[in-house]
């Protein structure tokens, strides 16, 4: 199939050149197409397709200065016959031998016979191949030799499977171009990975090849598709990804590192200091930006997950960046991510981004496992192509779609919409799944779920019966949805898309966006007064029992402990536990964070009673949940309301206890569990009848894996039809994240 | 019940095109290909050995990029590890030199209680030897190295190098870092690969 003989026709790469060519086509009008799979109208064989290279020469060479004018064939024409005419310049002045000789099997493209050897005068003793001379030119030659043979090492190993590559002529271009590059290129050179990004281009560019007579009557077609140059026009298209690319090849060499150390040195000595800073790889650096900056931005909650596993970004980052995925897709999807981004960004800015989408599609993998579960996650990319959509969504297309609206406007919000728009194009599921506990089961949940969850099987027309709801969902928050849902009577449809919401965008509650992007003339709700009392009052509880550890580990005598060594690190944890404390109360702007408050050993203690706790209340619950919460909801739809009750629930973990059914029904100002905005009525529900709960069934986020438990057990008291069943089973006792 | 379980990071380290890769590819999925795509950054695989007593050693595999200039990047990986696989190519000497500033690299910078194996690859190609036995062995015995000589091409003492390192392993780690099951010290240490190591193709996601 990738046979060097198996191109298509040449009245096929006809019909693509004019078709790309066509007066009234721009590069603006082809990047839309592109962007949107619809750049070739050819059959697409495998991960070839007429026309590929044609398009990418229209976007990545030089031509046009504007993207909006019909695409310039001249323009081309002239930068590729320069370029050309450049290429065989540099090859025969680099393939040359100190003594003016060529390699026998070397053929420059154009020329069918070896090109003449042609002495030049110089002077013996130095120019010769023994001479040990340091101006020997021919030490540079042997050094040049050997950068081809390691540069042959690699290509004779690229892309194993595809025959095309065993091809010993096509090695020996592959060969000659990155040669070319890394001579031209010295502070980059060869590395390995630059023969991946070639060979694509390479193929791409013999595929539409053809053959067409050496003379000035040749069309435009024909010189610009010109057999002869396949090597020439590979290396024009890889010199300008690699502009690209090359600073994520780029590596300083220690010997370089160390001067530049020492400068450093030296004047940061005259300020008195002496602070080293160590060079950092420009592949570290945006690896780094990619995972902590942007992403961070992003989805809030995935990076903090990924934060807190702690794997670091450049481990998968490497490849990704460096061969531009064609390891992490099959060359097919490659190949279309490939036009979208040449189309969209031929300066690869574009890139990290595609990397922040990719990390947000598998968010579901990453949230909920631990370093090894990242890890297979991060450099085995999970494979989408086995659940291929029906209206044949191109989900590597998609990522640089969401790339270019993540780079436009990178904010939580935008996170939001790619994770809907991943359930709606891909069934993604939105909802993270709980993996780590998989024997907390709730099997009755499937048959409401079914559409939701979205496993591989049934995601077929899956993206059809969805509405699409998912670019209205920031709208919704951002014109303060989110005090609405203080009624229990509020559709369930838009109940559990707003806990989706909360999932989705992670701590975007706690920083208080929802409230920035409504206009300042509107006061503060209730509900988010009384969520700030709630959120201050937890707050100090968790300081306050904090400062009790910390006080009794300063009580203390080091003189009379066990363990003197423990007790010093345990009274330096708590000297830093009450800085934090400090921090919190003084400054706003820091966050109160668990695990600053205590150290590490009384930590890990809380968290086994907590769970002891939560599983012990969820024993209760299952006795004692019979009688359900009072509700007081005015809803027109009774049967729905009288199913829409609070129960009670054990609380999170992080409220460090659970509180008991009884307790909490009769203790209005316990938090979690009977915040007064949950029996708020509202008319919400009328203005939505449209949406019915049927459309979005959803579970709210796993806030508090005990919590849900307990409700799940509870399912057994109900005698509601499946349906209400189901639907109950979400419950909702914390759906804004009001208290997370 | 009662048999021991030890998790190990190992990383492999040498020049580039050794046959590092193939070597982890014959232990893990006991496959070889004649060419094997260079690998990028680093690979990651896992693998359990059984020993006789029923003691079971699962190595996290760390498989790096050969390319000298990514050197830089090798601490990252041999971060932690319990145990190192040097790879030299028997039939290219430049190889064992790189092996020797690898090795020189591990016992300045890696944890001091790293196993080092040093291993000798391509026995297949023997005709055309450039290394001698005499020469890697003694070299191997001076800094107090495993050594052995593999063919990943033919599988030939592909297994008993890990199988070694897995024996030599238990008794010179502590068990606090190659501690049982997921009780083990540290995040990384004693987490459950089987899924990841059951789900993916290894190395090849999905470059069908």
């Amino acid at each position: 199939m990738n046979d060097l003989l198996a191109r298509p026709q040449k009245e096929e790469i006809k019909r693509a050149f004019e078709e790309l060519t066509k007066p009234e086509s721009s590069r603006e009008k082809l990047k839309h197409a592109a962007l949107n799979g619809r750049l070739h109208s050819t059959p697409e064989r495998g991960a070839n397709i007429a026309g590929r290279s044609i398009a990418w020469k229209i976007f990545l060479v030089p031509g046009d200065p504007l993207p909006t004018t019909p695409v310039s064939l001249q323009a081309i024409q002239e930068t590729l016959r320069d370029l050309r005419g450049r290429y065989i310049s540099l090859l025969l002045e680099y393939m040359k031998a100190p003594d003016g000789s060529y390699e026998e099997s070397f053929r420059p493209p154009g020329l069918t016979v070896p090109p003449k050897k042609a002495p030049k005068a110089s002077n013996i003793n130095t120019n010769n191949p023994l001479s040990l001379h340091e101006e020997n030119p021919w030490k540079q030659w042997f050094e040049a030799v050997e950068l081809r043979k390691t540069i042959l090492q690699d290509v004779e190993r690229t892309f194993p499977e595809i025959p095309f590559f065993r091809e010993p002529a096509v090695q020996t271009q592959l060969s000659s171009i990155l040669f070319l590059y890394s001579v031209m290129n010295p502070s980059i050179g060869y590395r390995q990975g630059m023969h991946e990004l070639l060979a694509p281009l390479y193929h791409a560019v013999e595929y539409d090849s053809v053959s067409s007579p050496d003379d000035d009557n040749t069309s435009a077609f024909e010189q610009v598709c010109s057999r002869t140059w396949v090597a020439a026009d590979s290396w024009i298209l890889f010199d300008i990804v690699m502009k690209g690319v090359s600073r994520w090849y780029e590596w300083r060499e220690q010997a370089e590192t160390r001067t530049f150390l020492s400068s450093q040195i030296e004047l940061d000595a005259s300020n008195g200091q002496r602070q080293l800073k160590p060079y950092v790889a420009p592949i570290v650096q945006t690896c780094n930006q990619i995972q902590t900056t942007m992403l961070r931005t992003v989805d809030p909650l995935l990076w903090k997950h990924m934060h807190g596993i702690g794997i670091e970004p450049q481990i998968y980052g490497i490849r990704w960046l460096r061969l531009l995925f064609t390891r992490e897709f099959d060359m097919t999807n490659a190949m279309r991510l490939w036009d979208g981004l040449f189309a969209s960004d031929p300066s690869l800015e574009l890139v990290p981004w595609i990397c922040v989408a990719m990390l947000v599609r598998i968010r579901n993998q990453l949230i909920p496992t631990d370093y090894s579960g990242q890890l297979a996650a991060l450099l085995h990319y999970p494979c989408l192509d086995s659940i291929s959509q029906p209206g044949n969504v191109e989900h590597t297309l998609l990522l640089v779609r969401q790339a270019l609206l993540i780079q436009s406007s990178p904010n939580p919000s935008t996170g939001a919409t790619i994770v809907m728009e991943n359930r709606v194009m891909l069934g993604i599921p939105v909802e993270v799944p709980n993996t780590q506990s998989p024997t907390e089961g709730r099997p009755s949940h499937l048959p409401r779920n079914k559409a939701a969850s979205t496993t591989t099987s049934n995601s077929v027309g899956f993206g059809i019966r969805q509405p699409p709801s998912p670019l209205h969902l920031p709208e919704l928050i951002a014109r303060g949805l989110l005090e609405r849902g203080e009624s229990l009577g509020i559709n369930k449809t838009v109940m559990s898309a707003v806990s989706e919401l909360k999932v989705t965008i992670g701590d975007m509650q706690s920083e208080e966006r929802a409230v920035e992007e409504r206009p300042p003339w509107e006061p503060r709700t209730r509900f988010e007064v009384e969520r700030e009392i709630s959120q201050i009052r937890l707050n100090n509880k968790r300081m306050g029992e904090a400062l009790r550890w910390i006080v009794d580990i300063m009580l203390q005598d080091e003189n009379e402990a066990a363990d003197k060594e423990r007790l010093k690190m345990q009274k330096r944890e708590a000297l830093e536990s009450l800085s934090h404390v400090r921090d919190v109360l003084l400054n706003h702007e820091v966050k109160l964070e668990e695990d600053r408050l205590f150290g590490e050993e009384e930590m890990n203690r809380r968290r086994e009673v907590e769970r002891a706790a939560a599983e012990k209340s969820n024993q209760q619950l299952h006795v004692n949940v019979a009688q359900p919460a009072p509700a007081s909801v005015i809803d027109s739809r009774s049967h729905i309301s009288t199913s829409r009750v609070v129960r009670p629930r054990s609380a999170p973990r992080s409220f460090g206890e659970s509180v008991s059914p009884e307790r909490a029904g009769n203790d209005g100002t316990t938090p979690p569990v009977l915040a007064p905005w949950n029996y708020t009525p509202s008319g919400f529900l009328k203005s939505n009848t449209n949406l019915t709960g049927a459309e979005l069934p959803r579970r709210p986020p796993p806030t508090s894996s005990g919590g849900r438990q307990g409700s799940m057990k509870s399912e057994k008291h109900e005698q509601k039809s499946s349906d209400v069943a189901a639907q109950r089973k979400e419950g909702y006792w914390d759906p804004l994240g009001a208290l997370g | 019940m009662s048999n021991k379980q030890y998790q190990f990071k190992l990383v492999l380290l040498g020049e580039s095109a050794v046959g590092k890769s193939s070597l982890v590819l014959r232990f893990v999925k006991d496959q070889f290909d004649d060419y094997r795509e260079s690998t990028i950054g680093a690979a990651f695989l896992t693998q359990t050995v059984t020993l006789e007593d029923q003691t079971t050693v699962k190595f996290e595999i760390w498989d790096t990029a050969g390319q000298e200039r990514y050197k830089s990047l090798a601490p990252m990986y041999y971060r932690n590890a319990n145990c190192a696989v040097v790879v030299y190519d028997i039939t290219q000497t430049a190889s064992l030199e790189k092996a020797r500033t690898w090795i020189r690299e591990l016992q300045r910078q890696a944890d001091p209680s790293i196993v080092i194996a040093l291993c000798g690859n391509k026995l297949d190609l023997a005709a055309r030897r450039q290394v001698s036995q005499e020469e890697a062995k003694k070299y191997a015995d001076e800094e107090g190295l495993m050594w052995m000589e593999t063919s990943a091409k033919t599988g030939e003492g592909v297994a008993e190098v890990f199988t070694a390192i897995a024996k030599k392993l238990p008794l010179t780690a502590l068990p606090s870092r190659a501690g049982a099951g997921r009780t083990a010290a540290g995040a990384r240490a004693g987490v459950d690969l089987n899924k990841q190591a059951a789900n993916h193709g290894q190395n090849e996601p999905c470059n069908c």
